[in-house]
């Protein structure tokens, strides 16, 4: 006689409920807690070199943010009489915008500068020519921005 | 269980090793057992247990407390399963369920045949099934999963564990069949 479908699958959700679950080999456990330990010995020298990392960070961010600090203060009376004045908020942002495009055009001119560089010489390797041409046009630009900058006090 | 797991899971991860232990012996016989039905193969499902004990271990943070552990255990588990098999050369499929030709519903089983249904004739049945639909009827039955939980375990949608649960149980009962 057949069974309805129903019963049947009832017998079969009991009898796969029933199976015996098996245990692994002795030693298992301990196999694992051991390699668990050098995990985490490897876990505590990766988290060590983050937290390193994390202060490096952190000490030169407070080294910039110390440095800010102290050129505002000690400019303080000039920037504030720089505002002070009429029309000296918009002064100070057409400073800073004519800054920013200054910038802009110096690192355009590096970087066509490292091109040309990088073109002309072509029989030396692509990163000892780009490495040496954005060191030259770096140090050049820098001289050149400290000679202006000397010659405009 | 379920807070028991996952106090011991938050202790694990404030660095008390001890919890590990307490976690792993809970569940060590119950990831075995699962691995060895998939993979039959005793070496290699100590293989996928030791695996997914060690990724469970190094990625307990990623484990989200609002579901239960043991769903986010058996998930590791099922992928390094996944993966044995793979590298053992069988093929799993995992995307488009590549059902065998099943008639809408098996012919009942003689009652006499389904009432000699023990663990032996279940194991073996189990161990004939593809590896997808033995694990699904382990999940559900063994491990006591919803269609939700064995959804998070194996990574496909709900409607597909439903669909695979059919089929498994339909498999059965033809390999019964078959055996009278």
């Amino acid at each position: 006689m057949d069974m309805d479908a129903a019963k049947t699958d009832e017998l079969i959700a009991e009898a796969v409920r029933a199976l015996p679950y098996r245990r692994p080999s002795a030693g298992f456990a301990a196999r694992i807690m051991a390699q668990v330990a050098v995990t985490r010995r490897e876990l505590c020298w990766a988290d060590y070199a983050l937290k390193a990392a994390e202060m490096t960070v952190a000490a030169w961010t407070a080294a910039l943010c110390w440095g800010c600090v102290r050129l505002v203060s000690t400019r303080l009376p000039e920037i504030a009489a720089f505002f002070m004045q009429p029309g000296g908020v918009s002064a100070a942002v057409k400073l800073l915008a004519a800054r920013a495009a200054l910038l802009g055009v110096k690192l355009a001119a590096a970087v066509s500068l490292a091109a040309d560089l990088a073109a002309a010489a072509a029989g030396f390797p692509g990163y000892y020519e780009i490495g040496a041409a954005v060191v030259l046009s770096t140090a050049a630009l820098a001289a050149l921005s400290a000679r202006t900058a000397a010659a405009r006090i | 269980m379920g807070e028991t797991d996952k106090e011991l899971a938050r202790r694990c991860l404030a660095g008390d090793n001890s919890a590990f232990a307490g976690l792993l012996e809970i569940y060590q016989d119950r990831i075995y057992s699962f691995a060895v039905r998939l993979l039959k193969n005793p070496a290699a499902a100590e293989d996928a247990a030791q695996e997914t004990f060690l990724k469970a271990y190094k990625g307990l943070s990623s484990y989200d407390p609002a579901y239960p552990f043991a769903s986010w255990l058996f998930r590791i588990a099922h992928n390094a399963c996944m993966d044995a098999l793979r590298a053992g050369g069988r093929t799993v499929s995992m995307d488009d369920e590549n059902f065998p030709d099943l008639p809408d519903r098996a012919a009942g089983v003689a009652e006499s045949v389904a009432a000699a249904l023990d663990g032996e004739r279940i194991e073996a049945l189990l161990a004939a099934l593809p590896a997808i639909y033995s694990e699904a009827l382990l999940l559900q039955y063994r491990e006591d999963m919803g269609p939700a939980e064995i959804s998070r375990v194996t990574g496909v949608p709900e409607g597909t564990v439903k669909a695979r649960l059919f089929r498994a149980r339909e498999l059965v009962k033809i390999k019964l069949n078959a055996t009278v």
